[in-house]
């Protein structure tokens, strides 16, 4: 080999050491110089894409209004820094989440998680933030499960969470009159909405309520006469819808030509996307939300104003009340951190209490959250905030006419 | 509720689902019997024209019995094309070489077809919702929308059965099933035949989803699971053979409805599975060549 062969050599070496270096320290991480910089991932393709409409846009709108607010405050950098996203489609799947979370810590450099959503993909990037030390604030993962494993860098926003769902509903059940005497679960087969069950079987029995039985459904059942059947002949006085809006359609659909009845039907994750695919059949149902900006609240500015510009409904996806505060939990972790050291944020994190729109989020010991939610009934097509009373937008209708 | 009654209502339930699975069913022993095609995107098809019959009654107002009629002549073309341009050639080819590459043709097509469809109509499940109630004559157990898929069904079963019985072209498409080789030796012209075949059944596909969806709401992902209930069905009923075909769908049908009401619902699907496996075990006779 020539001489001048060999510093061609080096100069080839040299230049692509070079390039991997200055694509490693665009990141530098907790730069006070750079902006500060969450990864996540969205399910914007596979079986949770029609729950994430606009969320891309939700996310950029987020850093937009803190942007334009200054920024995120950083005391020990004596200024406000920019925010900024690097976003990718995890397809719904775990594996491909988990290739994607180690990209965001690795290749770009991201400060911090907010995200994934998803029992199922929160478990799996679980993991990865626990070997790369970064803490992850994860939106709409709501199974304890995910939690009980010693987890140090792992937060969870399930808007209500799960202990917490239905709390105003089971109280408006012992106030209502005629008082409802029986209830009937019907479950799709979910790690979250088996929990669920199992946790409402529970706090109904406490309001008085005798269960008549559980039936299970896998999430592609489309057929549903056997379940309806089997409500038919139980007669509850309520049936607990306890599933994803998606899988349960054709069940509200065949209810309705099978013409069930009972006091009211409550569904879990009552949504405008439900709404629209069922259509009429879904009036008088009644549901929960976490928040709504008629609702108001501790930074309901910041949240309406990011929804409108990203042109997101809350009723029409649900969800995104998850989303938006794991996006303005981390930001106010750093702020109380006073700096981007990621021990520090974690330690804020540590059994933390947050401020958002719906309500103080506070985090137990092993990162799973504690949020409640309202009641709502869909009313001549619109959705009402029937409970608790003192917040309500309208009277809840008892029973609910549509389904005598 | 009675006992009584409420059996009754599991196998009208029952009665229903299988109708459906006879419609997809025959157009795919239709195909196999003549070309010796597994069709693996067969079930796609089916789910491809419930999702188009839901788009066009809930964005144009038009009737399912336009879209059945639309789907036919529709599906029939691309089933013709689909045939003379992808798998004809492959025909020429050994029995090895020919199998091989027809299962693999399908099954492109069939995740091709799945995800442009997922792309252009969106992940979400859908339906043709017309009005429907309990009819009371029948005590509540009957809807008027089973009725009117049951009355669709059995008028295509037995318009199916007179054009096999009947005409030129059935008596063509029988004589090739039971034997290739003679039927061309007595002026059967196989490769015509073979084309128009594949294109009945697939139109057969096009009309059992706008059927399918008048019923059940369909996705794309439903494709799948419908062909492998009609492979089912025909390792029952035998290649060719209608009414084996309808009694054998009719069974599976009344027999998930009997195990979701009696066990879960979670169980229902395994059924076919389960079947499938008991008849190809206990069966020697089951072969995929049943000519009758």
């Amino acid at each position: 080999m020539t001489i001048f062969k060999m510093y061609r050599l080096l100069g080839i070496v040299l230049t692509f050491a070079a390039a991997v270096y200055s694509g490693a320290a665009n990141a530098k991480i907790g730069s006070c110089e750079d902006p500060i910089v969450f990864g996540t991932t969205i399910s914007e393709t596979g079986p949770f894409s029609t729950l994430t409409t606009n969320w891309r846009a939700l996310t950029e709108a987020f850093a937009n209004e803190v942007n334009r607010r200054g920024g995120v405050e950083v005391k020990a950098c004596g200024k406000k820094l920019p925010l900024k996203f690097v976003i990718y489609d995890d397809q719904s799947n775990p594996s491909t989440a988990v290739r994607l979370y180690e990209r965001l810590a690795s290749v770009d450099g991201v400060d911090f998680f907010v995200g994934p959503d998803w029992t199922s993909i929160g478990m799996a990037v679980s993991s990865v933030a626990e070997r790369q030390k970064i803490p992850a604030v994860m939106a709409n993962v709501g199974a304890r499960a995910v939690f009980e494993r010693g987890m140090k860098y792992v937060w969870g926003n399930a808007h209500p969470s799960a202990p917490r769902w239905s709390e105003q509903y089971f109280d408006m059940l012992t106030k209502v009159n005629p008082r409802p005497k029986s209830i009937l679960f019907i479950t799709h087969d979910n790690p979250v909405t088996k929990e669920l069950t199992e946790l409402m079987s529970k706090r109904a029995e406490a309001a008085g309520l005798k269960v008549l039985g559980d039936e299970r459904f896998p999430g592609d059942l489309k057929n549903f006469s056997a379940i309806i059947l089997k409500v038919k002949a139980a007669k509850p006085d309520v049936i607990y819808i306890s599933s994803f809006d998606n899988p349960s359609v054709p069940l509200i659909q065949q209810m309705r030509q099978q013409s069930v009845k009972a006091m009211d039907v409550h569904h879990a994750m009552l949504s405008g996307s439900l709404k629209k695919q069922v259509g009429e059949g879904v009036e008088g149902v009644t549901g929960e939300i976490a928040w709504y900006p008629a609702i108001g609240g501790t930074h309901a500015d910041l949240w309406t104003r990011t929804l409108e510009a990203s042109k997101v409904d809350l009723f029409d996806a649900i969800w995104s009340v998850g989303r938006l505060a794991a996006y303005d939990v981390m930001v106010q972790a750093i702020e109380r951190a006073g700096e981007l050291d990621r021990e520090k944020v974690r330690q804020v994190l540590y059994k933390g209490t947050f401020k958002t729109p719906p309500g103080d989020i506070t985090y137990d010991d092993t990162g799973f959250p504690n949020a409640s939610a309202f009641t709502t009934q869909l009313q001549r097509g619109k959705i009402e905030f029937i409970w608790p009373p003192e917040r309500a937008t309208a009277k809840v209708i008892w029973p609910s006419p549509s389904w005598q | 509720m009675s006992s009584l009654v409420l059996l009754a209502q599991v196998v009208s339930g029952g009665l229903v689902m299988g109708g459906l699975y006879a419609m997809v069913a025959m157009g795919l022993s239709l195909i196999y019997g003549v070309t010796r095609v597994l069709n693996f995107a067969h079930g796609t098809f089916v789910a491809l024209a419930g999702i188009s019959g839901s788009i066009l009654f809930s964005s144009f107002g038009i009737h399912p019995v336009w879209s059945i009629l639309l789907a036919a002549a529709a599906f029939f073309a691309f089933g013709f094309g689909f045939y003379n341009l992808l798998l004809k050639p492959v025909m020429k080819h050994d029995h090895f070489k020919m199998t091989i590459g027809t299962v693999l043709i399908t099954i492109g097509a069939f995740m091709v077809v799945e995800d442009l469809a997922s792309a252009a109509a969106g992940p979400v499940q859908r339906n043709i919702l017309l009005p429907s109630t309990a009819i009371a004559a029948t005590g509540g157990i009957v809807t008027s929308m089973q009725l009117y898929v049951l009355l669709g069904i059995t008028a295509v079963t037995v318009a199916l059965h007179a054009f096999l019985k009947h005409s030129w072209f059935g008596r063509a498409i029988r004589a090739l099933t039971q034997d290739q080789f003679a039927a061309t030796a007595y002026g059967v012209p196989s490769e015509l035949i073979r084309g128009a075949t594949f294109a009945v059944g697939t139109a057969m596909a096009g009309v059992s989803g706008v059927l399918y969806a008048m019923t059940l709401p369909v996705d794309l992902h439903t494709g799948f699971i419908l062909t492998v209930k009609a492979f089912t069905v025909i390792a029952i009923g035998g290649i060719g053979n209608l009414t084996g075909t309808l009694v054998a769908s009719i069974l599976l049908g009344v027999t998930e409805a009997l195990v979701a009401f009696y066990v879960s619902s979670e169980w229902a699907p395994a059924v076919s599975i389960v079947v499938l496996l008991a008849v190809l075990v206990l069966s020697p006779r089951t072969d995929f060549v049943t000519h009758r």
